[in-house]
């Protein structure tokens, strides 16, 4: 029974860290910049999203209403009608602003850091996590299995009272949800379908 | 006034001293009048405090400008309501706010502490009289908001623009009232942990606590995100900057606490995890109020810039020391007695929540370090900002609303995969459904469509949850359908109020897959009586207002809004996609067909005093979408260019707000029979201890 248990509970958070792992692929795949399908204002917004505004505060272009700011985006409609490419007209403004110009870190160098991190601490508190239950499990098994040995009767005894109490609000809001589902299908009920 | 205000400053440092030292030996004594008087001079503290802001408020109405505060904040010519936002607009007068706030409800938790929590209670105030003591001394010494110079001048400099608005009234104080009120639950916890009492008693009252700053900081955030989208004209609503992250982490850390807490009351389990909840809140709530007083981070919400950031960013240092070491020493003892029994249960789903939560936020933390870590590591200042968050936190935010769909369908303890099976079934087919609809409708954005379905999974769940309920009142009773489900939602108010909330979510959910995948964008520059043509509006420029006063320039453009048939406007459509200008176009006249929607007016403003421009948008709303039009600048010969978004499904971030004041509000009203049966529960088990350790021994 509890191996059984324990099986699905590793395939659950296998598959957890699958669809974490497949998610991220997915979006970086999707984040990839389609530049030929858009018109030159949609990649002039596509871009202005992604550079910062040098004179204001945690800004982007395109959120900003500075002056720098109108300026760059017309530097970058420019660009983008002389046919450069999206990373080029990028690379122009990291030249002259420095890095601190795109929104966010280009994932290469030492910046690939900033990008594993979060895959990092997501496999890290997966694993945390299932080990913490995988524990609770052991410990509650060996538990039972010590009662079992020492105290025998008496433990029991109380341990049942003490989850009948305990179990009774949960089982009258599973009662409430299968009379419910019962309700209207006298099928389901003895007697005449009335509850 | 100044000196007034400086006395109570003084006063309230040696209050709250006092406080800390008359609570810690008069329990180390066993002296009780030393321990009454302790939690006196708490009340005493709030005292101070409160004299002290009714003297600023009376410098800042008497246009005191001999003290600098006011003369840095206010003029002459400030209207005399905004002096309420002023007073905490910048550095030093907010400081005095947060105190405010902190004493108030530190007075309030302590005047409401159930009589059983006696015990533990001279550890807990003296720890939230040893913050208060902090923010004191730190006025008193570093930021003294009564600070008097010597020159006096004629009059003010003004508040910042861009909170001149009715949004400050609300946003700011909000946010800052509930990163500072964490140190309620936080000191409640810390305070059951030191007496040894580490029972549940602190639960009840810390639990009431956090969700009121949860409450508070999730309706500060919301307000937060629509002033700036309606008002600041910065086109979004959240930008994921410093600021609005280390209010969103302390945030998120409470969500996982108050849910986790409902395990504690319910199971007796997660103690030790439910401490370290609290803790992490009260330190990411430090780091929020650490990064307010500027330093570290480059942040669009730099108005209490200061030097205060490192202090604060000590403060929090300790603690987290504190906390830590506090947690290890009482380790030992916070083991809970029960293990989860399955992970199909209700307490695995809580973990899972958790767990999504505490990466979301710990992801969140490091994107708004490594610009930190980038400039020691190699000298090279990057930014982290939006695109960033929305790749690592978006898929993580995705599982988490799966996971609010599954979560309350699984009972406590354990649930047979049948059973599971059975109630999945509605909400998995209105998810396939909505999966198949969205393509049919040639929505093929893979993440978006995703995230819809998800959203409709969560939402079916909850209502499957609701219907299932209210249907044996309405057949058995004979009641309405509303009537119905009130009862029922008031039959458990805590669980039903966090469903509620989940409505409320889901909403915001809505809002943001809409505004992310699908918004559109727009600039172009159109002269008086010009016309701009995009999806199915035609926006007129037709008039223009100019107010030119010393202070500032202010610039309104008056826009017309007309409904068209595209296909009227085909043959200038098809002109302008061929010279590449697709997406708009420029018309001067008009077809019969256009219906009039409304008029915008929105405006452009440049302060001069601050070399600062403040624009307001002007929006066209309805559930689908949103037509935003925002003036970037008002050119020379006459023509005006125009940033014009259309926000799909925008309107649904605000509707959210009204939902999530309600179920918070449901969930924290009194509920005196479960409160009784969750007490007598946890009795019954302390009690069914004692013969086990005797049979032990």
């Amino acid at each position: 029974m509890w191996h059984l248990v324990n099986q699905r509970v590793l395939a659950g958070s296998t598959l957890g860290v699958w669809l974490g792992l497949v998610s991220m692929l997915a979006v970086s795949v999707a984040a990839c910049v389609r530049e030929d399908d858009l018109t030159t204002d949609q990649r002039v917004y596509q871009l202005s999203t992604q550079l910062m505004c040098p004179v204001c505060d945690g800004q982007t272009l395109d959120q900003s209403q500075a002056q720098l700011s109108l300026d760059m985006q017309a530097v970058i409609r420019e660009k983008v009608e002389e046919g450069d490419s999206n990373a080029a007209i990028r690379e122009y403004f990291v030249d002259r602003y420095g890095e601190v110009v795109l929104a966010s870190p280009d994932a290469g160098g030492f910046n690939l850091v900033a990008w594993a991190m979060p895959v990092v601490i997501f496999l890290g508190g997966a694993l945390l996590v299932g080990n913490a239950y995988l524990n609770m499990r052991r410990k509650k098994r060996e538990a039972n299995a010590a009662s079992e040995v020492v105290v025998a009767a008496r433990d029991e005894d109380r341990e049942d009272s003490v989850d009948v109490e305990d179990d009774l609000e949960d089982y009258l809001e599973r009662a409430d949800r299968e009379i419910a589902a019962a309700v209207g299908r006298p099928e389901l009920m003895e007697g005449d379908g009335k509850v | 006034m100044d000196q007034i205000g400086t006395t109570a400053i003084w006063l309230g440092v040696a209050v709250s001293a006092y406080a800390v030292v008359a609570s810690l030996v008069g329990v180390k004594a066993g002296v009780g009048e030393l321990v009454v008087s302790g939690r006196r001079a708490v009340y005493m503290g709030l005292l101070a405090a409160f004299v002290a802001a009714a003297a600023l408020m009376v410098a800042f109405l008497s246009n005191d400008f001999s003290i600098e505060y006011v003369a840095n904040n206010s003029n002459i010519v400030m209207g005399r309501g905004y002096t309420l936002v002023a007073f905490y607009a910048a550095n030093e007068g907010s400081l005095l706010y947060i105190t405010l706030a902190l004493a108030l409800m530190a007075s309030i938790s302590v005047r409401l502490a159930p009589v059983r929590f006696a015990g533990a209670m001279p550890y807990t105030v003296a720890i939230l009289a040893v913050v208060m003591a902090f923010l004191f001394a730190t006025m008193a010494t570093m930021a003294n908001p009564f600070e008097t110079s010597a020159v006096v001048p004629v009059d003010g400099r003004g508040i910042n623009p861009l909170l001149l608005h009715p949004g400050m009234y609300s946003h700011p104080p909000l946010i800052m009232a509930g990163l500072v009120g964490i140190t309620i639950p936080f000191a409640f916890a810390s305070g059951a942990l030191i007496s040894g009492e580490y029972g549940d008693d602190w639960v009840d009252i810390a639990r009431v606590f956090a969700i009121i700053m949860w409450g508070v900081l999730g309706i500060g955030m919301l307000l937060g995100a629509w002033w700036a989208y309606t008002i600041l004209g910065w086109g979004g609503y959240w930008s994921w900057d410093p600021i609005e992250n280390v209010a969103l982490m302390p945030w998120l850390v409470l969500t996982a606490f108050i849910h986790s807490i409902m395990v504690q009351r319910r199971r007796g389990m997660f103690r030790m995890w439910n401490i370290v909840l609290i803790d992490v809140a009260f330190v990411l709530a430090q780091l929020g109020m650490s990064i307010n007083r500027g330093g570290s981070v480059v942040s669009v919400h730099s108005f209490a810039e200061s030097s205060l950031g490192l202090l604060f960013l000590s403060f929090m240092v300790l603690s987290l020391v504190f906390a830590f070491g506090l947690f290890v020493w009482r380790y030992p003892r916070l083991r809970s007695e029960r293990a989860i029994e399955s992970f199909m249960s209700r307490e695995a789903s809580f973990l899972v929540n958790n767990f999504l939560l505490l990466v979301v936020t710990a992801i969140t933390l490091w994107g708004v370090v490594y610009p930190v870590f980038s400039n020691l590591a190699r000298d090279v200042d990057v930014s982290v900002s939006a695109p960033y968050f929305h790749r690592v936190n978006g898929p993580v935010l995705l599982l988490m609303v799966v996971v609010m769909g599954i979560g309350p369908l699984l009972p406590w303890r354990r649930t047979s995969t049948r059973s599971l099976q059975r109630w999945l079934m509605a909400p998995m087919g209105a998810a396939a459904m909505t999966v198949i609809g969205l393509v049919a409708f040639g929505v093929w954005e893979f993440w978006a469509v995703l995230g819809f379905a998800a959203v409709v999974f969560a939402l079916v769940a909850v209502l499957e949850e609701w219907w299932m309920g209210a249907k044996a009142r309405i057949v058995n009773m004979g009641e309405m359908p509303w009537v119905a489900w009130w009862r029922l939602v008031n039959g458990n108010r805590p669980r039903h109020g966090g469903y509620i909330v989940h409505v409320a979510v889901l909403s915001v959910a809505i809002g943001v897959i809409g505004t992310q995948f699908f918004d559109q964008r727009y600039d172009a520059a159109i002269g008086l009586g010009e016309s701009l043509v995009l999806d199915d509006y035609r926006i007129e420029y037709v008039d223009k207002r100019i107010d030119d006063r010393p202070d500032r320039l202010a610039q309104w453009a008056r826009i017309d809004v007309y409904e068209i048939d595209p296909s009227d406007y085909a043959a200038e459509q098809a002109a302008a996609d061929a010279i590449g200008k697709a997406g708009f176009t420029v018309v001067t006249e008009q077809r019969p067909g256009d219906r009039y929607v409304g008029e915008l007016e929105p405006s452009h403003e440049f302060f001069r005093n601050f070399n600062q421009v403040a624009v307001r948008s002007g929006i066209e709303t309805s559930p689908v979408e949103d037509l935003y039009v925002i003036p970037r600048d008002f050119l020379e010969d006459d023509r005006v260019s125009l940033a014009v978004s259309i926000n799909p499904l925008a309107m649904w971030l605000w509707i959210a707000g009204p939902i999530f004041v309600l179920g918070t509000l449901v969930a924290l009203w009194p509920h005196p029979v479960l409160e009784r049966a969750a007490r007598r529960r946890r009795e019954e088990v302390v009690q069914s201890d004692v013969p086990v350790a005797a049979l032990e021994a």
